[in-house]
C-alpha cells in the first residue's frame, strides 16, 4: 500500500454535534464514524483504511467528559476523557494500578493528551494496552444508541465481550461507547500490568494484566487478560483455573504461568514472532501474578483501603 | 465537502479561517500561516516533530483535524517568546548544544516547556518519560536531557526575579 501520511485525500462531511442525541442520530447513518481523540482514526484516514462518508466529532459533548472518582460504587469515566486526564483521576493509580500502568505505557504524552480509552476499545487493535487491564479489572462499557422515541437507549457490556476480531467490535451502527465503568475495589485485591516492547514508545509485542483477590493465604479469585497474542484480548482461563482457590507461592505461580500457552494464539507479525510471544508470555504472566500477589500483602493496596 | 469556518488563536493572535473537513492542524499551521517550526516528520504520531501546545497541552498537530480545534488556542515554537526573542528553554537548547540537525528541536522544546510547567524540577527519568514521544534522528538525547534541566533552572530563576 502506498503510504501517504501528509494529507488526507479522502473526503467526508464533518459534524460537531452539541448534544448526545444529535451525535447518536448522525452516527446512525451507514458510513458515519465517531471521532474521539483521533490518534488511530486520522492515521487510517491518511492511509485510506477508513473511508467514512461522515465524521462525527465528540469533543463538544460535556456528558462524555465526566469522571467519577473511586467510591463505593466503583469508578466511571466518560468516553471523551483523555488518557492523561484518566491517569489523574483520584484513586485511579492507587486502586486500579494496572490500568494506570497500561494507560501510561501508551505512546508519548502528546498521544495520551488526546487519545481516549473508549477509542482504544473501539479501535479494537489486538495490541491495545488499556483493554487488557480493563478486562482483568472486570470493567464494563456503557453503550448508547438513539431509540425510535428519540431518547438514548443504554446497555452495559463487559469490556471482554466488546471485541469480535482485529479492528472489529460488537458495536452496532449508531452505537457509541459512552462511559467506562470499573467495579469498586475489593478487600485484599490487587492488580498488575506487564508489557514487552523494543523501546517504550512502541506498540506492545505482548502484554498481560492480572487482578486477584486473596482470602488469607489462598487466591479466592483471579482474572488474567493477555494482549497481542490473539485476534482479540484473551483471558488466561487455564492459568486462572490452576491458581483459583490455591495457596500461592512462587513455585505454584511459576508452574501455572507456563499454562498460558494453552490460552493464547499468537501470530508472527512486524513486531515479533509467534515463538517469541509464546515464550515471553509465560514470563510476563509469572511476573504479573507475582507482582499482584506481593501487592495484595501490603497495607497500602486497594484492598486494605477499601476495608 | 463543505468548508468549515473556525476560530483559532495562534501564538496569541485570533484568526478566522475556512478549513476543509479533511485538513490537519499541521497543514494549516505550515501551509497557511508559514509556521515552519512545526515539522512534518512521520505524519502518523510516532516522531513528535509536529508537537504544538493546544490550550497549553502538548499534542500532535499531524493527528488533529483543524476543524476540531475550533475555539482553541495553539502555540507553536515561534510563539513561545515575542517576535525576535527566545524563551529560556530555547536558550538552554542552544547553550547545551542540544541542536544538531534541528528537525526535532521545536517539538522537543514544546514538550519540555509543557513538562516544566507541571514539574518545575524534573529528574532525568521525568524528562525521559515526558520526551519519549519526541524522537531525535541525530540521537542527541544526552544534550537534550541536559538542556531541559538547564531550561528548568532558568525558568525557575526567572520566576523568582519577577
Amino acid at each position: 500500500m502506498e503510504m501517504n501520511t501528509k494529507i488526507i485525500n479522502h473526503e467526508f462531511e464533518y459534524h460537531a454535534p452539541r448534544t448526545l442525541e444529535d451525535a447518536l442520530g448522525l452516527l446512525r447513518k451507514p458510513g458515519a464514524v465517531a471521532l474521539a481523540g483521533g490518534t488511530d482514526l486520522i492515521n487510517r484516514l491518511k492511509q485510506n483504511s477508513a473511508q467514512p462518508t461522515d465524521v462525527v466529532y465528540l469533543g463538544y459533548l460535556e456528558e462524555l467528559k465526566k469522571t467519577e472518582p473511586a467510591g463505593g460504587s466503583g469508578m466511571r469515566f466518560g468516553a471523551m476523557v483523555s488518557m492523561t486526564e484518566i491517569e489523574k483521576i483520584p484513586g485511579l493509580r492507587s486502586d486500579y494500578g494496572c490500568l494506570y500502568e497500561a494507560i501510561h505505557s501508551v505512546g508519548g504524552q502528546q498521544i495520551r493528551n488526546t487519545a481516549t480509552v473508549a477509542g482504544n476499545i473501539a479501535n479494537a487493535s489486538p495490541a491495545a494496552d488499556s483493554p487488557v487491564a480493563l478486562i482483568a479489572l472486570g470493567a464494563r462499557c456503557e453503550l448508547g444508541r438513539l431509540g425510535d422515541d428519540g431518547k438514548v437507549v443504554r446497555r452495559q457490556v463487559p469490556v471482554e465481550e466488546m471485541f469480535s476480531g482485529p479492528g472489529k467490535t460488537i458495536l452496532e451502527q449508531g452505537e457509541l461507547i459512552l462511559d467506562i465503568v470499573l467495579p469498586p475495589p475489593a478487600a485484599l485485591s490487587a492488580c498488575a500490568f506487564q508489557r514487552n516492547t523494543r523501546v517504550k514508545l512502541d506498540v506492545a509485542k505482548a502484554s498481560v494484566a492480572v487482578w486477584l483477590r486473596m482470602e488469607g493465604e489462598s487466591c479466592a479469585e483471579i482474572r488474567i487478560a493477555a494482549g497481542s497474542v490473539g485476534p482479540v484480548p484473551l483471558r488466561g482461563k487455564t492459568v486462572e483455573d490452576a491458581l483459583g482457590g490455591k495457596i500461592l507461592d512462587k513455585e505454584v505461580i511459576q508452574k501455572a504461568a507456563e499454562l498460558i500457552e494453552k490460552d493464547i494464539r499468537p501470530i508472527t507479525d512486524v513486531r515479533s514472532t509467534d515463538t517469541y510471544r509464546q515464550r515471553v508470555m509465560k514470563v510476563l504472566v509469572r511476573d504479573a501474578v507475582l507482582s499482584a500477589w506481593e501487592q495484595s500483602k501490603k497495607d497500602d493496596t486497594m484492598g486494605a483501603k477499601a476495608k | 465537502m463543505k468548508k468549515i469556518p473556525i476560530q483559532l488563536t495562534i501564538n496569541g493572535r485570533k484568526r478566522e479561517i475556512l478549513v476543509r473537513p479533511n485538513e490537519t492542524l499541521l497543514n494549516v499551521l505550515r501551509d497557511r500561516f508559514h509556521l515552519t517550526a512545526v515539522k512534518y516528520g512521520c505524519g502518523i504520531g510516532e516522531c513528535g516533530a509536529c508537537t504544538v501546545l493546544l490550550d497549553g497541552v502538548p499534542v500532535l498537530s499531524c493527528q488533529l483535524l483543524a476543524a476540531t480545534c475550533d475555539g482553541h488556542e495553539v502555540v507553536t515554537a515561534e510563539g513561545l517568546a515575542p517576535e525576535g526573542e527566545t524563551d529560556p528553554m530555547q536558550d538552554a537548547f542552544v547553550e547545551e548544544g542540544a541542536v544538531q540537525c534541528g528537525f526535532c528541536t521545536p517539538g522537543m522544546v514544546i514538550s519540555a516547556t509543557a513538562l516544566v510547567r507541571e514539574n518545575p524540577d524534573p529528574s532525568t527519568e521525568d524528562i525521559k518519560d515526558a520526551l519519549r514521544g519526541n524522537l531525535c534522528r541525530c540521537t542527541g538525547y544526552e544534550n537534550i536531557i541536559r538542556a531541559v534541566k538547564t531550561g528548568a533552572k532558568k525558568i525557575k530563576s526567572r520566576k523568582r526575579e519577577t
